[in-house]
């Protein structure tokens, strides 16, 4: 009987030890209740613009002249935005840093210029300044930069402020429409944050 | 003799009673033991709660604070891309929620994530077309199952 009894508190030894290699249920709505889990959030962030505030509508290019030259901002003279139809002017791109860590900031781009308008004579190009709210202490992209390279982070401030009153950059956008550029459409652009090294 | 015989009656009657005791335990522990083992719990053995917002706006807006996950903001249609890397320390199937606005996508889901090896996970939000200027807000829940 001895014996018997011996072996008896053994197996439910063992049948404790399976059990409790088991874990039971923690829960549902609390954080990391087992303290297994990290969670890191990267600190980077992309925007992708897809439908842009920039609109230069629909534009007819005058023959005579050859080509067509834009200027969203309507800064530059020479600027043909009145050829253009339904088109926004002035009309920039503001981005701004809301939250409290300064960001470096660049933009990318899925085509680039000239195979947007199937002509290589064809541009779209971009510049970066402080506006009234302007917050970007190093790294404004001062002159027009032409969107030639797909697979590229085109700069646009290396250092956007987070405080509160001083933290935009705004981007202009010019275009030159070549007479034998085809094809409409959206030209679509990727922002990207990350945090100022 | 009687009184030798009668002692030796009550230890066999102890023993039996503790043997019987047994027994019921071990029987307890065995079927719940073969239930789990045939028949898992469904139920995850670790959650994470985790906020995110964003906001439609007429311009481009970052935010690249950690406390939450926050998306930035920009007009509807605009698409915002933010990345976590997630980490356990046992091996886990990890099961992506969310309940809030924006038209959300996330890179993996329902994907086997190995103890200490960090996996990063994207998510992606689409603003809706007609969702007004303003700011939101909603959660990730994030389940950890038995592998």
């Amino acid at each position: 009987m001895k014996r018997v009894f011996i072996l008896i508190i053994a197996l439910v030894l063992v049948g404790i030890a399976i059990f409790s290699s088991f874990n039971s249920p923690s829960g549902f709505a609390t954080n990391n209740q087992t303290g297994l889990v990290t969670v890191d959030i990267l600190q980077t962030l992309e925007i992708n613009l897809i439908n842009g505030t920039i609109n230069f509508g629909s534009c007819a290019i005058n023959l005579t002249q050859g080509y067509l030259f834009l200027d969203s901002a309507l800064n530059q003279s020479g600027a043909n935005n009145s050829a253009c139809t339904s088109g926004v002017f002035p009309s920039e791109l503001v981005l701004q840093n809301t939250g409290t860590l300064d960001a470096n900031v660049t933009v990318s781009i899925a085509q680039n210029s000239s195979t947007f308008f199937n002509d290589t004579d064809s541009w779209l190009a971009y510049r970066s300044y402080n506006g009234t709210f302007g917050g970007c202490f190093t790294g404004l992209q001062v002159d027009y930069t032409n969107f030639s390279l797909t697979n590229y982070s085109y700069p646009v401030c290396d250092n956007l402020s987070s405080r509160s009153s001083y933290r935009e950059v705004t981007i202009p956008i010019q275009a030159y429409i070549n007479a034998s550029a085809t094809g409409a459409g959206t030209f679509l652009m990727y922002f990207s944050a990350s945090l100022v090294s | 003799m009687m009184a030798k015989k009668e002692k030796s009656n009550r230890k066999n009657g102890i023993n039996v009673l503790l043997l019987i005791l047994g027994v019921a335990v071990l029987s307890i522990l065995t079927s719940l033991a073969v239930s789990e083992f045939f028949f898992p719990s469904n139920e995850p053995f670790d959650t994470y709660v985790l906020p995110y917002d964003f906001k439609v706006v007429d311009e481009v807006a970052f935010n690249l604070d950690t406390d939450i996950l926050h998306f930035g903001g920009g007009l509807p249609g605009s698409v915002m891309e933010r990345s976590i890397n997630l980490t356990t320390q046992k091996d886990a199937i990890v099961e992506i929620q969310w309940q809030g606005p924006g038209l959300i996508t996330v890179n993996k889901n329902n994907f086997p994530l190995d103890a200490n090896a960090p996996e990063v996970v994207t998510f992606y939000l689409k603003v809706p077309e007609d969702l007004a200027l303003g700011n939101y807000s909603g959660e990730f829940v994030f389940s950890f199952y038995e592998k």
